[in-house]
């Protein structure tokens, strides 16, 4: 399946390649992908770039078709896919831009409790996160509501499920857009997506998503750190899940409905994968407000687990709230399509971001970053593999000038899942883990095997290009010391 | 393998599963389809006593019925750990298909299965006819 890429790539600085236009007579602009050599000599024996070049070619496109230099094969868009489009000179919107899983995302837990604190505890907490956080395929959130409990949560985002106990008001604050992306419409959402997603708020799903427990492992920024309250050896939770069931139904009953859409208004596409409608049209319309709903359910989801983690931590430790200090640092969405305002040839203009596999990087001083992080930038949380790092960097000018406010979302996959499971044959995933000082707990039987550390690229690597090109700056380093899997 | 009449394999793809399929009728490729997605997400479709179910659907092309197909089934099992097997198609054109087969149920909550399958996705879905044998690969997005 995998094709190695056999166009033509330009350098043009130590961060940054070119795809030019003139690669496919139907690109409208060039693609630029962020990576060094050692990562690009990995990029090129995958059809991403050739993914980059199909996105090039969308109507309205703004500057440059990007990728991120955790690029690697998706469907329709690469992941790693950055693209903006300008509504006023046709510009599209496209499902294939945000992925199935809207609004998948990060969100990161400080607390006061440092390793050696946890240490005595940490297999107990770890099972007992496995037993209070709903993981993998069929199983039911410990939430139940009702059709319409859902309409309000989906309109609402965040604030509904605080507003019933699962979680504090400060949460919000820290959550991109306040945990709600405005003009969702519920009543877009299919009868099948809600049945979908009725059972499955709170809960982390499978695949890539995780809640792991990690360790604040080296600090490089100081004074952002301590902003954040992070501090070398505190113990953390990163919690990466998106919209389950009823996001990944709203992506695929947009795809159908926008399927003869491109023809309408004559648009030709290389890939049907990445059927789109024009931002200003009733079909586009139609999505965006689809898809806000389907946003605001992620943000809900995360939310209800990052109570369901306190309460956890809570038990195994036998320390109440306030003793544990365990408050949201940041939660950020990694596939959604936003109108953000850009300077466009010296003029500001809102432009439809589609951010797959990607996440916002806002700079010192923009007025979306919470207050309390404003002189620091936005905190931009970058989950790597199992068994190595994560990492916490914060939005810097560059993402401004260069990557419409984005900066890359994770290590990116190297190896196939079904590689994944040949190099697992005969090993066990979850010893080797625990020889790094990992405690893993998986409910699939792939899980662990399809994930393993070495499936994916060194995520060090990939932060290293984002900091060098100017886009995000490293804060701190995690090191995880437990995982959850679904 | 490849030279059973019909049948599927899963193959690389860096971040989720492509599923190759292929029957020397559409009837058969349909049916291998259904198979490959089940054994994608791990789950045997049994040899229990079941009811006879009929599906009617519609598409504009032959691909996009598959893909409808391939859904309906994955709706029915995400949400009520419903299962087909025994396809018997009374019709299948590149427009729109009716198939009876034998519906069983599983408990997913009481069950282990490999992975998620989130959706059958678009992404370079073309139906190839060579020598006489029809051939698709899905990607099906975990």
């Amino acid at each position: 399946m995998n094709k190695r890429f056999e166009g033509t790539i330009q350098r043009i600085d130590k961060y940054r390649w070119r795809i030019p236009k003139a690669h496919r007579s139907d690109m409208r602009v060039d693609g630029i992908v962020y990576a060094d050599d050692a990562l690009m000599d990995l990029i090129r024996n995958d059809y991403a770039l050739e993914q980059v070049a199909n996105v090039a070619t969308l109507p309205g496109i703004v500057r440059h078709s990007l990728a991120m230099p955790d690029i690697h094969l998706g469907y329709g868009f690469c992941i790693g896919g950055v693209a903006a489009t300008d509504p006023q000179e046709g510009g599209v919107i496209s499902p294939g831009g945000v992925g199935y899983d809207i609004n998948c995302g990060v969100r990161l837990i400080r607390s006061d409790l440092t390793e050696k604190d946890a240490k005595p505890r940490l297999t107990v907490l770890i099972d007992t996160l496995f037993q209070t956080v709903p993981c993998g395929v069929g199983q039911r959130g410990r939430v139940k509501f009702s059709r319409k409990e859902l309409k309000h949560l989906m309109a609402a985002g965040s604030r509904y499920v605080v507003e019933r106990g699962f979680g504090v008001a400060g949460d919000l604050e820290v959550t991109e857009g306040g945990g709600c992306l405005a003009g969702a419409q519920p009543d877009l959402v299919s009868d099948r997506a809600i049945e979908r997603g009725a059972e499955q708020c709170g809960t982390l799903g499978s695949g890539n998503h995780f809640l792991e427990v990690q360790v604040v492992d080296e600090v490089f920024d100081q004074t952002a750190a301590r902003v954040m309250g992070l501090e070398k050896g505190l113990v953390c939770v990163m919690i990466h899940s998106g919209s389950r069931g009823l996001g990944y139904q709203v992506c695929d009953d947009s795809l159908k409905q926008l399927r003869d859409v491109p023809r309408k208004y004559g648009i030709e596409l290389p890939d049907r994968q990445l059927v789109c409608a024009p931002v200003d049209s009733n079909e586009g319309r139609h999505y965006q407000g689809a898809m806000g709903a389907a946003a605001n359910f992620a943000w809900c989801n995360r939310q209800i687990m990052t109570h369901l983690a306190r309460q956890a931590f809570e038990s195994v430790f036998d320390l109440r709230p306030p003793q544990l200090g365990m408050r949201l640092i940041y939660d950020v969405a990694h596939n959604i399509a936003k109108m953000e305002p850009y300077d466009v040839g010296g003029r500001s203009k809102q432009l439809c971001v589609h951010r797959k596999g990607a996440t916002r990087a806002f700079p010192p001083g923009h007025a979306e970053v919470p207050a309390k992080y404003r002189h620091i930038g936005q905190p931009v949380l970058i989950p790597g593999d199992m068994g190595r790092a994560s990492w916490v960097l914060v939005g810097q000018q560059g993402s401004m000038t260069d990557t419409f406010g984005s900066s890359c979302h994770g290590a990116g996959r190297v190896m196939s899942r079904t590689a994944a499971v040949r190099s697992a044959k005969g090993r066990s995933i979850r010893q080797e883990l625990a020889d790094r000082g990992v405690i893993a707990r998986a409910r699939g039987r792939r899980g662990l095997d399809e994930e393993q550390p070495d499936a994916y690229k060194n995520v060090n690597d990939v932060v290293g290009v984002v900091d060098g090109a100017g886009i995000s700056k490293r804060v701190c380093r995690m090191r995880p010391i437990g995982v959850i899997k679904g | 393998m490849t030279d059973q009449p019909s049948g599927f394999e899963l193959q690389d793809h860096t971040a989720d599963i492509a599923l190759y399929v292929w029957g020397n009728t559409l009837e058969a490729l349909f049916a291998s389809a259904a198979d490959g997605l089940y054994a994608t997400i791990g789950v045997m479709q049994t040899t229990a006593e079941g009811r006879d179910h009929t599906l009617r659907l519609e598409a504009g092309d032959a691909e996009s019925l598959l893909h409808d197909f391939l859904a309906e089934l994955h709706f029915n099992f995400e949400t009520r750990g419903v299962l087909f097997a025994d396809f018997k198609f009374a019709k299948l054109d590149g427009r729109a298909l009716e198939v009876t087969a034998r519906r069983t149920e599983v408990d997913p909550e009481a069950s282990i299965f490999d992975r998620e399958v989130k959706a059958v996705t678009y992404h370079d879905l073309a139906i190839t006819r060579h020598h006489g044998r029809y051939e698709v690969t899905l990607i099906l997005d975990i």
